[in-house]
C-alpha cells in the first residue's frame, strides 16, 4: 500500500485498535463495491450510447434490448430448459469425471511400475484439448444430452486426473513412514494421510476444471444440439439476432460466477487447515 | 550372564544401487545400545548415519547384517519406535490434539482413555490451551513439541530424532534441547538423535558414534561424562564440555574435509 492517508488498510495491519480495523475494512469494502457498481453501469452506459451513435446495434446489440430480452426469457420462463440442459451436462458430467479422475488419480499415482509404463500415453492424451473429442461423440451418441456430458467428463477428467495424480506422488514420505511407525494399516495410510494431502491439488484442479465443465458443454452444444445455451446462441446468430447471442452469453456469465463462489466457498470448508494462518 | 542392549546392530553393510554406479552406504557398523541412553549420532553429510536409524525403524532393510531391537530381529517396519523428522512430520490438517491423538486413534484405544492421554501429552510438552490451533497457526518451536507428544503418548522404548532441530534458530534450538533432556529424564526413552551440530550432541548425549566420510563406518564412540542433570544454557561454557568438543572435533574435522574433496 502506499503510504500517507491511503484509504485501504492491509488485513494483517494490527497497528490498528481492533474496533477501528473493523469499520475500515467495512468502509473499504463498502467502497469497493460501490466502485464496481459504477463500473458495471458505466459499461452498461458506454454501450448503450456506442450503439446509438458509433456502431448499428445490429451488430453489438444493446444493453436496454438486452434487458428487455432477459425479462422475456425468464417470465416467459423459455429459458430454463435450456439453462437447464446445459446445467445437467455440466454437473452430470463434471461430477461423473471427478469421480473417474480422483479414482484413476489415486490409482496410479501409487502405482509407480503402472504409471511409469503409462508415461507416454497418458502423455500424449494430455496434449489433446478434451473438446476436440466433441464430434466424434456427437457421432457416438447423438445430438441429446449424452454426448455433452460425454464430452465434459473427457474434459474434466484429464484435467484432474493429472492433478490428482501428481498430488499423491508428492505426498511427504516422511508422513507416510511416521503412519507405518505407528502401526497404521494400508487403509488407514490412505484415508489420514494420502487423502488430505491430496484435497489440496484435487482443489486447485477442481478450480481450474469448473470453468472448462461450460466450455466443454457450450462448444457440444455449439457443434449440434436441439437445447441449451449453446444452442441459443447457434439460433440466435442464424438469424442474425445478435441481442439473443448476448442474452445467452449473459447467462453463461451467471452461471460461471455462481459456480466460482460456491467452489470458494467449499475449498475454504475442506481445507479449513490451510486457511487458517496466523 | 550379561543383560541384553536394547537395540544391537549386528555387522551393518548397505549399499545403494543407482543406474551409474553402486554406492556403499555403511561398512560394517555394530554398535549395541542400552535402554535409557541417550546416543548421538555425528558426521559429515550422506555418512550414512540416517540410513542406519532408518534400518533401526525397519525403513529400510541392511544388504547384510543384522538389527536386534528387543530381542527380536528386524525384518519389517519397527513399530516400537519413535520417529522424528528434520521437517514436520506432523499433519498439516489435523488441530495439535488429532495430532498428538492419531496413533491412539490407530490403535484402537478407547475414546476417553484416548482424551485423557492426549490431555497428559500435551501438558507434559507445554502446549495446554492450543488443542485446537491447527500446526498452521504455531511456531516452528511448538511444532517440534506437537512431534514430540504424538511420538511419547504411544510409549515406544526408543526415539529416533534425525536431526529434529536442524532447521531452528541457535536460541530456540537450545530452548528446545533443553525441554527435550526434561522429558527424557521424566520419561527414560532411548534416545537415537542424528544432529549436524557436535555441541549439540555432546550437551545431549551420554555417547557420541563419530562416523567416518563415505562409506560409513564407525569412527569411534566417545563416552560423554558430564554429569546430569545438565543445563544446555551453561554447559558450553565449561572447562569438560570445551575438551570433549576439541577431542571429538579433531576427528570429525579430518572426515569432514575428506568429504568436501568429493
Amino acid at each position: 500500500m502506499k503510504s500517507g492517508k491511503s484509504s485501504f488498510i492491509d488485513p494483517l495491519d494490527a497497528s490498528i485498535p481492533r474496533e477501528e480495523f473493523k469499520q475500515r475494512l467495512y468502509k473499504q469494502q463498502l467502497y469497493i463495491w460501490s466502485l464496481r457498481i459504477f463500473w458495471g453501469i458505466g459499461c452498461m452506459l458506454f454501450w448503450e450510447m456506442a450503439s446509438t451513435y458509433l456502431v448499428d446495434p445490429f451488430w453489438i446489440s444493446r444493453p436496454s434490448h438486452l434487458i428487455l430480452r432477459l425479462k422475456e426469457w425468464y417470465l416467459t420462463g423459455f429459458i430454463f430448459p435450456h439453462l437447464w440442459i446445459t446445467l445437467l451436462e455440466m454437473g452430470a458430467g463434471f461430477f461423473v469425471g471427478l469421480v473417474l479422475a480422483i479414482a484413476a488419480g489415486l490409482f496410479l499415482g501409487t502405482r509407480k511400475a503402472l504409471s511409469d509404463l503409462l508415461d507416454p500415453f497418458m502423455m500424449a492424451i494430455w496434449s489433446v484439448p478434451g473438446i476436440v473429442f466433441g464430434p466424434l461423440f456427437i457421432l457416438y451418441f447423438g445430438i441429446g444430452f449424452t454426448s455433452k456430458m460425454v464430452l465434459v467428463t473427457v474434459t474434466v477428467f484429464f484435467l484432474i486426473f493429472f492433478s490428482t495424480f501428481t498430488g499423491v506422488q508428492q505426498v511427504n514420505r516422511d508422513w507416510i513412514n511416521v503412519m507405518r511407525i505407528m502401526g497404521a494399516s494400508q487403509r488407514k495410510i490412505w484415508i489420514k494421510v494420502i487423502l488430505p494431502a491430496s484435497a489440496i491439488w484435487v482443489f486447485a484442479s477442481f478450480k481450474n476444471a469448473i470453468p472448462y465443465t461450460m466450455v466443454a458443454a457450450v462448444v457440444g452444444e455449439l457443434i449440434a444440439s436441439q437445447k441449451g445455451i449453446g444452442y441459443l446462441i447457434n439460433d440466435a446468430s442464424s438469424v442474425m439476432d445478435t441481442t439473443g447471442v448476448f442474452a445467452a452469453l449473459f447467462n453463461l456469465m451467471l452461471i460461471g460466477l455462481i459456480l466460482n463462489t460456491v467452489i470458494e466457498y467449499a475449498e475454504k470448508k475442506v481445507l479449513h487447515w490451510k486457511r487458517e494462518e496466523k | 550372564m550379561k543383560k541384553q542392549s536394547l537395540i544391537q546392530v549386528r555387522n551393518i553393510y548397505k549399499w545403494f544401487i543407482t543406474r551409474k554406479s553402486d554406492v556403499l552406504a555403511l561398512e560394517d557398523c555394530s554398535l549395541d545400545i542400552d535402554k535409557g541412553d541417550f546416543v548421538a549420532f555425528v558426521g559429515p553429510s550422506g555418512c550414512g548415519k540416517s540410513t542406519l536409524l532408518n534400518m533401526i525403524a525397519g525403513l529400510m532393510l541392511p544388504t547384510s547384517g543384522s538389527i536386534i531391537y528387543q530381542g527380536e530381529e528386524i525384518k519389517e517396519v519397527n513399530k516400537k519406535i519413535g520417529y522424528i523428522t528434520q521437517h514436520d512430520s506432523i499433519f498439516p490438517w489435523m488441530t495439535v490434539e488429532q495430532n498428538v491423538g492419531i496413533s491412539l486413534e490407530i490403535r484402537k484405544s478407547p475414546k476417553n482413555e484416548r482424551v485423557n492421554e492426549i490431555e497428559k501429552f500435551i501438558k507434559l510438552v507445554g502446549l495446554e490451551g492450543f488443542e485446537k490451533h491447527y500446526p498452521s497457526q504455531l511456531s516452528g518451536g511448538m511444532r517440534k513439541r506437537v512431534g514430540l507428544a504424538r511420538t511419547l503418548i504411544y510409549d515406544p522404548m526408543a526415539i529416533i530424532l534425525d536431526e529434529p532441530f536442524g532447521a531452528l534458530d541457535a536460541q530456540l534450538k537450545l530452548v528446545l534441547q533443553d525441554e527435550l533432556l526434561k522429558i527424557w529424564q521424566k520419561t527414560k526413552k532411548t534416545m537415537l538423535f542424528v544432529t549436524h551440530d557436535l555441541g549439540e550432541a555432546i550437551s545431549l548425549a551420554d555417547r557420541v558414534v563419530v562416523f567416518t566420510g563415505r562409506p560409513g563406518k564407525i569412527k569411534f564412540i566417545r563416552d560423554i561424562p558430564i554429569p546430569r542433570p545438565r543445563d544446555v544454557f551453561q554447559i558450553r561454557f565449561t572447562a569438560q564440555f570445551g575438551e570433549l568438543y576439541e577431542e571429538i572435533w579433531e576427528s570429525l574435522k579430518e572426515e569432514v574435509s575428506k568429504g568436501e574433496d568429493l
